[in-house]
């Protein structure tokens, strides 16, 4: 290297490279320091978790977001635009069904009853609910300063106390503190389920009535609406759970019943939520497998159904469903109660 | 069914489903030799045979652990040497128990490779290769349907009288292929609720939103 250095025909003089060494220090100095953070200035993971729902509502953004669980990878686009009052996210799947999903937040309250992410930046706003931290049912460490998507992104891995579900890994834009990467990992650390965002842009002309041309295709797939209900129609669907005839005995610490529904064939189900995972407990009086059970796991996701009887003679299928691992889902499963007999075979 | 029944129960599920961990395990094969010893042992037979059922082999389940221990109790001097330390009973019961299995797969794999064409196959990520090649039966890839008779126990009444009980529900050996299906659309349908639901009260902050690109066929939902 030395020999073909002194040996360089077209050498520039001295001063011409002390100027240029002077030059790229000046010009490189304020860029690094704007988009690499100091290590000292990472802040505490459980401050980076809580800013996650704030952060997803207030900026508007596109990108593509590309899915990994437990099989070949799905390309998923999204927008988020923001509204006069409140804001409109966009799913949709760029490989397979071409199929979409539209979240509308009428406005900032709407989802964020039950969720202890959430709820880290309302801690006294659900009264009714186990408010548990998340830190008490997750170790939350930082993994410092990445990148994901060309952005500068803080790691933070959240590891299960309890083993009863899976470790969790995020990776937070530093400029605008939305989720950028999350990752499922197994007790051993084994990679079980990915979404990523592999290209993002911040929107400045969000409000826009007419979509881009790039939104044409999009906007030509069908588009499944889920409305984001308010807090208070929440509460009253988790109330009315009460009056279910199923109870469960047992479920991990952290997890809070979320939601309840029971639509017209009787199909019930339960849903928790821990913030950083869900799981649902279907019972089913009205639909009798003729297998006994059926159980695995794909990626994250763990699937568990199973006959029961009661004491009455009424056979349900009951099933939990849910990104734990499989021996939770049997545990959670095994802790099913049918609190009345009468109205049971409802 | 006592907690710690179920327990043991799904200890012995994951086991043979091969997702016991080293230190459950451990503490399985020290149940092994407990006062439990022969309801477990006849519990893992089952498990084995309801498996072997599933793939429409025939099998013959030839439990050669009992004659492996006393083999093994006849040698004393090697088997103070290489067991002492494990134990007097653990030791003895690892090897009865992992012969049996080897045994078993044998069987098993022997029987494969012969004439018999299992009805159906049902896949297993990175367990079980699929043999069956009709796309419209496959079951979706890490689910399968199961015909042991692991059932729920159903508490009715207060707290304070509730008897814990298990139920057995009958075993069907064979399944047709409406069930089959049914099953499967059964399994495709809780997944894409779960997911559906999950987009609308799960923070959206917290990727992955689910798709039905998602579900393993990628069907729409309904």
């Amino acid at each position: 290297m030395t020999q073909l250095l002194t040996t360089t025909p077209h050498r520039r003089p001295a001063w011409c490279r002390a100027a240029l060494w002077l030059l790229g220090c000046a010009l490189a100095v304020p860029v690094a320091a704007e988009q690499a953070p100091q290590p000292a200035e990472l802040p505490e993971p459980l401050a980076l978790l809580a800013g996650l729902t704030d952060a997803s509502r207030q900026h508007a953004y596109r990108g593509t977001i590309v899915m990994v669980q437990g099989g070949a990878p799905v390309s998923i686009a999204v927008e988020h635009r923001l509204l006069e009052k409140g804001s409109e996210l966009h799913y949709m799947a760029l490989d397979g069904v071409p199929y979409g999903i539209q979240l509308q937040y009428a406005d900032r309250d709407c989802q964020l009853f039950g969720d202890p992410i959430a709820r880290l930046t309302q801690p006294a706003a659900s009264g009714a609910l186990a408010a548990q931290s998340l830190d008490e049912y997750y170790r939350l460490e930082s993994l410092g300063l990445q990148r994901v998507a060309d952005r500068f992104v803080y790691a933070v891995i959240a590891l299960p106390e309890d083993g009863k579900r899976h470790a969790r890994r995020l990776f937070i834009d530093v400029k605008t503190g939305i989720l950028l990467r999350s990752e499922y990992l197994s007790t051993q650390g084994q990679l079980l389920a990915s979404s990523q965002f592999i290209a993002f842009s911040e929107q400045a002309d969000s409000g826009r009535a007419a979509p881009a041309d790039d939104d044409q295709q999009i906007a030509a797939q069908p588009l499944a609406v889920q409305r984001c209900e308010s807090a208070a129609d929440q509460l009253e669907r988790v109330a009315a759970a009460e009056a279910s005839a199923w109870r469960l005995g047992w479920w991990p610490a952290g997890f809070a019943l979320s939601d309840y529904r029971r639509d017209a064939a009787g199909l019930e189900s339960f849903m928790f939520s821990d913030g950083l995972a869900q799981f649902t407990l279907f019972v089913d009086t009205a639909n009798h497998l003729p297998v006994d059970s059926i159980g695995g796991s794909r990626g994250a996701t763990s699937a568990v159904i199973r006959h029961l009887r009661s004491d009455a003679g009424a056979v349900a299928t009951v099933s939990v469903v849910g990104e734990v691992p499989r021996s939770t889902a049997e545990q959670i499963l095994a802790a099913v109660q049918l609190v009345a007999t009468t109205g049971a075979a409802r | 069914m006592s907690d710690y029944q179920q327990r043991i129960n799904q200890s012995l599920s994951a086991l043979a489903d091969g997702e016991l961990s080293e230190l459950e395990l451990q503490r399985l094969l020290r149940e092994l030799d407990g006062p439990e010893r022969e309801s477990l042992r006849g519990r893992w037979r089952g498990y084995h045979q309801q498996r072997a059922l599933l793939r429409g082999e025939r099998i013959e389940f030839t439990d050669i652990s009992a004659a492996v221990s006393a083999a093994i109790d006849a040698e004393p001097a090697l088997r103070k040497s290489r067991w002492s330390s494990f134990g007097s009973g653990l030791g003895r019961v690892a090897v009865a128990a992992s012969v049996a299995v080897f045994a078993l797969v044998g069987v098993q794999q022997m029987q494969g490779s012969g004439d018999h064409q299992p009805a159906l196959e049902f896949a297993q990520e990175s367990l079980e290769v699929e043999h069956y090649s009709g796309p419209a039966l496959q079951f979706p890839a890490g689910f399968r349907p199961e015909l042991n008779a692991q059932t729920v126990s159903a508490q009715a009444g207060s707290p304070a009288n509730r008897a814990s009980r298990s139920v057995a529900v009958p075993v069907s050996a064979a399944m047709s292929e409406a069930e089959y299906l049914h099953s499967r659309n059964y399994l495709l349908t809780l997944l894409q609720r779960h997911q559906l639901q999950s987009a609308s009260i799960a923070n959206p902050a917290l990727l992955p939103v689910m798709l039905p690109a998602t579900l393993p066929d990628g069907r729409q939902p309904q």
